[in-house]
């Protein structure tokens, strides 16, 4: 194991490797930030870029990508409370805040140097710990899968800003408009209305883009006055920022482990990691009523724990061949591309290229500090500009994101029509993150509790047993419902 | 008390939506609405109680205070004004890209949005539209290879480089 490890750090210490990992890096800051541009669809649009370089050369740019964009998609959501990315929905709720209060460098340098702790803990953790925590991912079922949806839905309580009833009504809509279109089982089509866009349901990209960007465009237009200007230079703070992090050790630990964890569950997806490690830090915070209106504390949450998935979900990848998540599946198709096989087999022969990729993250995590704050620097000028040029820029980016997506005109209406919905939703004061956290939810839950009951030929007695008897189930079980009392026993408190 | 009578409308639209969905759900088998109709009845008990509950404690309020609130607050009406003209523009953007393409629609609508915005044109107006539809149009459908969507008149693909 010790050879291997080092013939992989020497691998990565190659110029090509390091340059590779420098130009993903770059070119994933800039994909994250747009709205409608992903971190799948970066890695998926360079993988054939890939194809004359080197396996090793190819993945640290891919795995370079996949790290920066999903750290950037917290520049818009911070900036502009839109979220560049789904895994940065969650940002939004303490980022704009500060945006509005004038501490945007502060934020971004807080968010940069989060994300880099959470990606290098899990890239530790992919290092040493593959191959164990691959027998994990293999443990859950159906059941596991589903009862997890179940603890994300518990959570919508805890991101409620206000009336609680309201907030639950929007996680419970959400949770309705992922059901949309075919179901994955029978194939039957529902609340389709006979449109075809329809079909293969709403995706949750275009369903953000509307959501935030078309209420954004709206409020900025209607604001007298502008945002307070930065209160002191970003670089000169940087240090001090890093200190601040580190200071919030709890804080940064449980959402390392939060997002390594939920990384390694296949499907969870990083959405969700952030919103658990969020409701985590607001409920063993000392100041929890300063959550959604500027706490540092829930944005080095949120930012860690998604950053923390990107390793997490390179282990069933690597050690299984299973992809976590839709970037891993993208990345597992750049590995077969290159002649390679993902599983142990992977480790064995090609040692070289499996450790030399795992410490390019390593090192590309360390990459998009410097790079990042320097972006981040320009992009913080972007929310003082006139407010028809914002607005247009804004509001073209997004047809644009939403069209990009499947390539349809007809994405760009429903993007609209949510954008309608997200007005709404701002016009009568209820919180937009549990719908999301709804949305992201919602075919998890269905299509897990589909396949769960087929499991055990529709017999719900049964399955409700598996729910008690599984370890992993009733572990589940027993943090679902800590999570509906301690949240009830909260909102009685307040 | 405006807020309060804002949060039963939302309960009301929110009750007859949860209604509709309920009833589009029994047309569906079982196997695949088991989930949605369940969401859809938790909907539909939890608007009735938003709604009972605002509209008790609006009454309350109502009554002490000895008058009623308006539905819409002052800023209200300046937002809703916003949002239609967002609405409408992108509304717009959307039936000129099936007509002009792309790039040109692209062009015309930052163009007369940030006139519509800042409620005069500008010269640089013109110059900043211009040139973000082709940073787009470059970015996206050169460099990142996305296809061109389908309009009447196909001038884009004169500027798209293969």
């Amino acid at each position: 194991m010790l050879d291997a490890l080092s013939i992989g750090f020497l691998t990565a210490l190659q110029p090509s490797m390091l340059l590779a990992a420098c130009v993903g890096v770059t070119i994933g800051v800039f994909i994250g930030m747009l709205p409608g541009l992903t971190s799948t669809m970066g890695v998926a649009l360079l993988i054939p870029v890939t194809f004359s370089f080197p396996p090793a050369v190819g993945l640290a740019l891919l795995g370079g990508i996949y790290l920066a964009s999903t750290f950037s998609g917290s520049i818009s959501a911070i900036l502009l409370n839109i979220p560049g990315t789904p895994s940065a929905v969650a940002t939004c709720q303490d980022g704009y805040p500060m945006t509005r209060a004038g501490k945007a460098g502060r934020a971004i340098g807080l968010s940069v140097f989060a994300s880099c702790i959470g990606g290098i803990f899990s890239a530790i953790v992919l290092l040493f710990m593959a191959p164990v925590l691959s027998e994990l991912s293999l443990m859950l079922g159906a059941p596991e899968y589903f009862l997890l949806a179940l603890f994300g839905v518990t959570i919508i309580a805890s991101l409620s800003e206000g009336s609680m009833l309201k907030s639950m009504m929007g996680g419970v809509l959400g949770l309705i408009i992922s059901l949309i279109g075919m179901h994955s089982l029978t194939g039957e089509m529902r609340l389709t209305m006979g449109q075809p866009s329809l079909y293969d349901g709403i995706p949750l990209v275009i369903t953000l883009i509307g959501l935030y960007s078309i209420p954004e465009v709206v409020n900025i237009l209607s604001e007298k006055s502008s945002l307070q200007k930065e209160e002191s230079s970003q670089f000169s703070g940087a240090w001090s920022t890093l200190k601040d992090v580190l200071g919030q050790r709890l804080n940064v630990l449980r959402s390392c482990v939060i997002g390594t964890v939920v990384g390694i569950i296949p499907g969870a997806g990083q959405s969700i990691a952030s919103f658990i490690a969020y409701d985590a830090a607001k409920r063993g915070s000392r100041t929890p009523e300063q959550f959604g209106k500027g706490s540092e504390e829930g944005l080095v949450a949120a930012e860690t724990a998604n950053n923390a998935v990107t390793g997490g979900s390179l282990v069933p990848l690597l050690t299984l061949g299973v992809p976590g998540n839709a970037v891993s599946a993208v990345l597992m198709g750049g590995l077969i591309i290159h002649g390679l096989s993902p599983g142990p087999i992977l480790f064995q022969n090609s040692p070289d290229i499996a450790y030399g990729f795992i410490f390019s993250l390593l090192f590309s995590n360390l990459m998009f500090v410097p790079i990042g704050l320097l972006v981040a620097k320009y992009c913080v000028k972007v929310i003082y500009l006139p407010k028809e040029i914002l607005a247009a820029s804004i509001l073209s980016l997004a047809v644009m994101g939403a069209y990009a997506i499947r390539g349809q005109v007809s994405d760009i209406g429903l993007m609209l029509a949510i954008g309608v919905l997200g007005y709404l939703f701002t016009f009568f004061s209820v919180s937009r993150a549990p719908m999301v956290l709804g949305l992201v939810l919602g075919t998890m839950a269905e299509s897990n509790l589909s396949r769960a009951l087929s499991l055990v030929r529709g017999d719900v007695g049964e399955l409700l047993l598996q729910f008690v008897t599984r370890p992993f189930s009733l572990a589940l079980v027993l943090l679902c419902l800590a999570s509906v009392v301690m949240g009830y026993r909260k909102s009685r408190r307040s | 008390m405006t807020s309060i009578k804002k949060d039963a409308g939302f309960a009301l639209a929110c009750i007859l939506l949860s209604i509709w969905i309920t009833w589009e759900s029994f047309s569906y088998s079982y196997q695949s609405s088991v989930l949605l109709r369940g969401l859809a009845m938790i909907l539909v008990v939890m608007s009735v109680a938003l709604f009972v509950i605002r509209l008790y404690q609006y009454l309350r309020m109502a009554k002490a205070a000895g008058h009623t609130a308006s539905f819409l607050e002052g800023n209200d009406v300046r937002h809703l004004l916003k949002s239609l003209l967002v609405f409408g523009l992108v509304g717009g953007y959307i039936l000129a890209i099936t007509l002009v393409g792309f790039l040109f629609a692209t062009f015309l609508f930052v163009f007369i949005s940030m006139c519509c915005f800042s409620g005069k044109p500008r010269v640089f107006f013109l110059a900043y539209s211009a040139a973000l539809a082709l940073v787009i149009f470059m970015l996206f459908f050169n460099a990142l290879g996305v296809t061109l969507p389908d309009s009447l008149l196909p001038f884009d693909t004169f500027f798209k480089i293969v």
